[in-house]
């Protein structure tokens, strides 16, 4: 069997426990409880006939009072980096910790989720940032937590991307 | 055992690990009870802990090359079997060249620790979503409004093309009208002249029985009839289309009245009614400088039309001075009948064209509704004013008020207006600076016949531009035009940087003769003031007063 270390990061609030909760448990709750210090979780898919067991660490999300420990990411195979575009200021957050990342040389794949896509009403994208995270080769997939819509998928991919 | 490792060893929720090797680690302390999950014996189940095998990891680096005190772990959750979660915290340190991993319960601090963070989280989205949605609801309103901006301006932009459609196809009609009105007109009066003249050198044989005289007398009454008609429809045409030109002259009011009353008083007495005039001597002898023609015109309809709707009793024409300043004298002339008199709500319209109080007044007397019309047009053209006062059953008041030049004989007696010289004013290059058409060409042949060269422009901003280009003596401003009115353009022109042009003398001329108007022309740089309508006598005043001294 495979393992793969893949980390969860991005903002505060912007889903990331929700999504590995859903992915691992298929469980989904409204309420918000912020994640102190590292959860990690564990998954295992079959994928082109290969078994593979993800690490999921749920890292704590960033702030001005929370800095990423980038001591975590050691040995990381890849990266979600999660944004809620209906808070458009976390599209900078990801951006400037995937710019933290290519710094500390720890760059690996990386998968952007457009979280909460059932209130895509609500969504302020910024397109600029988008952008820019794209132009680092970044995939985006809309997800959402809640409804599971592209939460399989966005594992998948960056399974697939990291076997490659 | 030091101090430091004695600490180490007390604590309640701790367990010391000695690293023995490459991440094979012994327990120094008995293992707390609530750390026992992660415990086979005294071993700790490591592969089954990947955030402390990544601690491990880095420990071993640490081991290597420990840069600081202590290396931290930083807190963690370990899930349990029984779904339990623990909170972890660990940290490496080097006692007595012992290699020791403090592997600690955090329990209620982490539970304090997770309290205080998502308070200050809970704030921060708090007020993220309060801008959020601000900046949402703005924008949806800005979106809105520009929505809306745009619907407007395209719903404005479609009424004004349809505006302006009305409004060439109703100039179009009107100008088709006037041009056909003014063609049959001609076209009849011309016959008319033929029926007219025929019957008069019919009238002029002596064969003729009393009968024939009498049907040559209708002949002749119903043509002149016609022709009056005819007469009002030309007029109405001309003025229609602006080509009027008022021709000033002196002439004493009072004569000019009762000449009129003269010639109207056989068609009033006629219906057995008396025809009055009432002045006083003052009123009679005023001379004024203005178009007596026209002015007749005004009276012979007034005073045919208030013969015509009245029955018993007469009619008054009446004329008395209103007001005289620096050579102007404001008149008001008046007809009163004793007649069937207007309703209020027909006074209104009664001087818009082919107007009359109301149909049945129409079959009974007669007439085409266009002779008030051609009288309200002829005063304004003299910048005056026309109205009625009536009751009905009352009788009928129809006035005019007009300011007119006041022209004052000289001991030799030949007619002056007011006391301004002519004779004396050199040939003068003169700028006529107005809008209007009629008053340019009012201007230029008024000045024209006193000799002097004249040139008019259609604005304010082309007099300032032209004095730049060409030599002028005087300018004549009008106050109100297009682009740039007279006030800005005198200001302008007194600030070029060439003296000869800046200096140029000012006349205002304008149609504003409230009180002040004078005060702001001459603020603005004026040289003096001649109100509308303008007269020859005026104006040579004006002129006098500026260039008589220097001749």
């Amino acid at each position: 069997m495979i393992r793969k270390k893949v980390c969860m990061l991005g903002a505060f609030s912007v889903g990331k426990t929700s999504l590995i909760s859903r992915y691992v448990k298929s469980l989904f709750s409204e309420k918000y409880l912020t994640t102190v210090g590292v959860k990690i979780e564990k998954k295992t898919l079959e994928l082109n006939g290969e078994t593979i067991q993800l690490m999921i660490w749920d890292l704590a999300g960033e702030d001005d009072f929370t800095q990423i420990n980038m001591s975590y990411l050691r040995g990381a195979a890849g990266y979600i980096l999660v944004v809620d575009p209906t808070r458009p200021a976390t599209f900078q957050v990801a951006r400037d910790v995937l710019d933290k990342v290519k710094e500390s040389n720890m760059a690996t794949p990386t998968v952007v989720a457009l979280n909460k896509a059932d209130l895509k009403d609500d969504w302020q994208v910024d397109e600029a940032c988008l952008a820019a995270l794209r132009e680092q080769g970044c995939e985006t997939i809309e997800t959402s937590a809640k409804s599971g819509e592209g939460v399989e998928a966005i594992f998948e991919r960056l399974t697939l991307n990291m076997m490659q | 055992m030091d101090t430091l490792l004695g600490s180490l060893l007390a604590g309640s929720h701790q367990v010391v690990l000695e690293c023995l090797s490459e991440s094979e680690y012994s327990t120094l302390t008995p293992i707390p009870e609530v750390m026992q999950p992660l415990f086979d014996d005294s071993r700790i189940r490591i592969e089954e802990l990947p955030f402390l095998e990544h601690f491990f990891f880095l420990a071993d680096e640490y081991w290597q090359q420990p840069e600081d005190d202590s290396l931290q772990s930083g807190s963690w959750v370990e899930e349990l079997d029984n779904g339990k979660e623990l909170s972890l915290e660990a940290t490496a340190r080097i006692v007595d060249g012992r290699r020791l991993v403090v592997l600690e319960y955090l329990g209620d601090r982490y539970q304090q620790e997770v309290v205080r963070l998502q308070a200050m989280r809970d704030k921060l989205l708090f007020s993220e979503k309060l801008e959020a949605e601000v900046r949402l609801r703005t924008a949806r309103i800005q979106a809105r409004e520009a929505r809306m901006t745009e619907e407007v301006s395209e719903q404005v932009e479609q009424k004004t093309a349809e505006l302006q459609d009305a409004k060439d196809k109703a100039e179009a009609t009107s100008e088709s009208k006037t041009t056909f009105l003014a063609t049959m007109s001609h076209e009849i009066r011309t016959p008319m002249n033929g029926v007219l003249g025929a019957a008069d050198m019919l009238a002029e044989s002596q064969a003729l029985t009393d009968d024939d005289r009498e049907l040559i007398g209708i002949i002749k009454t119903s043509g002149s009839l016609m022709l009056n008609i005819i007469n009002d429809i030309l007029d109405y045409s001309r003025m229609n289309s602006g080509r009027v030109e008022l021709e000033y002259r002196p002439f004493q009011l009072g004569s000019m009245i009762e000449g009129i009353a003269k010639v109207m008083r056989p068609i009033v007495v006629q219906k057995s009614l008396q025809l009055d005039v009432v002045m006083d001597d003052s009123t009679r002898h005023l001379e004024l400088n203005g178009d007596d023609e026209r002015l007749k015109q005004v009276l012979v309809n007034l005073i045919g039309n208030a013969a015509k709707f009245t029955e018993n009793g007469g009619v008054t024409v009446s004329a008395r001075l209103l007001a005289r300043d620096k050579g102007q004298v404001s008149v008001r002339v008046a007809i009163t009948d004793t007649g069937i008199g207007i309703r209020k709500e027909a006074q209104a319209s009664l001087f818009e064209l082919f107007t009359q109080a109301d149909a049945s007044t129409s079959r009974k007397y007669g007439g085409t509704g266009l002779g008030l019309s051609i009288c309200k047009q002829i005063v304004e053209l003299m910048g005056g004013e026309i109205g009625v006062d009536s009751e009905w059953g009352q009788g009928s008041t129809f006035w005019f008020e007009l300011t007119l030049a006041e022209v004052v004989r000289d001991a030799k007696g030949s007619a002056q207006a007011g006391d301004a010289a002519t004779e004396d004013i050199p040939p003068l290059a003169v700028l006529v600076a107005d809008d209007n058409p009629i008053n340019q060409t009012i201007m230029q042949r008024m000045l024209g016949k006193m000799g002097h060269r004249v040139v008019t422009v259609g604005d304010g901003s082309e007099a300032v531009d032209i004095v730049q280009k060409q030599h002028f003596d005087v300018i004549f401003m009008d106050w109100m035009m297009p682009k740039m009115d007279g006030i800005q353009a005198t200001c302008e022109i007194r600030k070029l940087p060439d003296e000869q042009q800046s200096q140029i003398p000012v006349i205002a001329l304008t149609a504003n003769s409230m009180a002040g108007h004078e005060s702001q022309c001459m603020e603005a740089g004026m040289n003096t003031f001649v109100t509308k309508p303008t007269t020859a006598a005026a104006v040579r005043q004006a002129l006098h007063g500026l260039f008589a001294a220097e001749a």
